[in-house]
């Protein structure tokens, strides 16, 4: 039976995707390195940030609390677009920061990812912290534990929800496209990432390269899960 | 001693604690008695400073050592028990002594065989007598207990209640604990609290109250003795 034309294209496309892979294309795996740079560096500082942020909210009860939670919560949905847009004025030529000529580089891409990913981090660690920190701050004020210790056991009775978040945060940086085109200017060799390499070779016909990425930004989710998992603990163990 | 004075919590418009005064003497073993909701647990609170009274003040002197606390919820680390007691150790101990104190308290405790079991996944039971190793695994001047033995089972609870009165008695503890039982109350305590929407409306001492108890609540408590 013969195949249509359209599904004969695509199984064609998948296996030159594979040779892109396994002849280390060098332009695949320097899109795949400004990806991975990126994500990391914008995870790790949304971490840094949020996740204190969070535990802060989350454990302390304080008077007008709802407001900022609001806040929170309403740029938990921040379009990817309006936060690019707001990077790209503040670091445009006549913006603000537009003397740190950092427009159209990765630490743009960076800067926009963190706008967009540190609300994330930040509502969710508060969310997951409120559940069982009451009860863990109670027993260890009873037991006079330091402020140190009462931090730490805070982190790791939360652990396994803290590493979900993490994995949230680096889910939304890996996808996105709409910000770091705009701030990053999908410059070839320079700025380009997956995402937006994706959408520039399906505009221009190229399935071969968009299928490559895309496998491999699923092989990447893939192994980044799996190694979360280990950390997550029991609470997560799906063997 | 410890001295509350004029301590009010309120919970929105409501009052759940409204105390004008109560000294509590170095040594002293009282049981705070009542329904749900009469305020016992916040009392237990507000004297260890988890939460601040709305009005008034607690005082604290002469007290030697801080006021430690068991909650009535009281959580099981993600560890083994043995890890949740050596916990409570502060570094004035050495690792030696810590390890020896926490086996002790775990043997003391019928806990010997959940040494390395997580405490979050031991029972109701259990896991009040973990806790209270944890709080009891070394010497401690002030022990605030909130329903330390309501999920044991009447055997279990005896036992506790012979360990901490031994304790207590060794150690020149002073205990303040909540319970909804008045035989442990009048074997533990030596003055009894009975406590009514968030008033304390008898305070007195066993003897006195099965003689000739003197609020409503107190008739109550002797007949619910008696039953």
């Amino acid at each position: 039976m013969r195949l249509p034309l359209l599904l004969r294209c695509k199984m064609n496309a998948f296996k030159e995707a594979f040779n892109l892979i396994v002849s280390f294309d060098k332009e695949l795996y320097g899109i795949i390195g400004v990806t991975m740079r990126m994500s990391f560096s914008s995870v790790l500082i949304s971490c840094l940030l949020g996740i204190p942020a969070g535990v802060v909210l989350g454990s302390k009860n304080f008077k007008g609390k709802s407001l900022p939670m609001k806040i929170l919560h309403t740029l938990m949905g921040l379009p990817p677009v309006v936060a690019g847009l707001i990077v790209f004025l503040l670091l445009s030529r006549s913006g603000p920061l537009g003397s740190l000529k950092l427009l159209f580089t990765v630490r743009a891409m960076v800067i926009a990812q963190v706008l967009l990913i540190t609300p994330i981090v930040t509502g969710l660690t508060a969310s997951v912290v409120a559940v069982k920190t009451p009860a863990i701050l109670e027993t260890a004020r009873g037991l006079r534990l330091s402020k140190p210790t009462k931090l730490k056991l805070i982190l790791k009775e939360n652990k396994a929800p803290l590493v979900s978040v993490v994995l949230t945060g680096f889910g939304r940086a890996i996808s996105e496209v709409g910000a770091i085109s705009l701030v990053g200017g999908n410059i070839q060799h320079k700025t380009r990432a997956m995402t937006t390499a994706i959408v520039l070779e399906t505009g221009k016909g190229n399935f071969e390269f968009a299928i490559a990425l895309g496998l491999i930004l699923l092989i990447i989710a893939f192994v980044i899960n799996s190694i979360a998992s280990s950390f997550r603990g029991d609470g997560y163990d799906y063997t | 001693m410890i001295i509350l004075d004029s301590v009010k919590k309120f919970a929105g418009e409501r009052t759940i604690l409204d105390i004008d005064r109560l000294e509590i003497e170095k040594g002293e073993r009282i049981a705070l008695l009542g329904a749900n909701g009469s305020g016992k647990s916040t009392l237990l609170k507000i004297i260890s400073s988890v939460i601040q009274p709305d009005e008034g003040y607690v005082k604290i002197e002469d007290m030697e050592g801080p006021i430690f606390y068991m909650p009535q919820q009281s959580y099981g680390f993600s560890f083994s028990v043995y890890k949740n007691i050596l916990l409570a150790l502060d570094s004035n101990y050495k690792k030696e002594e810590k390890s020896r104190l926490a086996l002790e308290a775990m043997e003391e405790f019928g806990l010997g065989a959940l040494k390395d079991k997580r405490a979050d996944r031991l029972s109701g039971g259990e896991t009040q007598r973990m806790a209270l190793a944890r709080l009891m695994v070394c010497p401690r001047k002030v022990l605030l207990l909130d329903e330390p033995t309501s999920a044991m089972d009447i055997e279990g609870e005896k036992s506790v209640e012979k360990i901490i009165f031994d304790y207590c008695e060794k150690n020149k503890t002073t205990l303040v604990m909540a319970t909804h039982s008045p035989r442990q109350a009048l074997y533990l305590a030596d003055r009894l609290l009975l406590m009514h929407e968030g008033r304390i409306v008898e305070d007195t001492s066993p003897k006195e109250l099965v003689d000739s108890p003197k609020s409503h609540w107190g008739k109550v408590f002797i007949e619910h003795q008696k039953f």
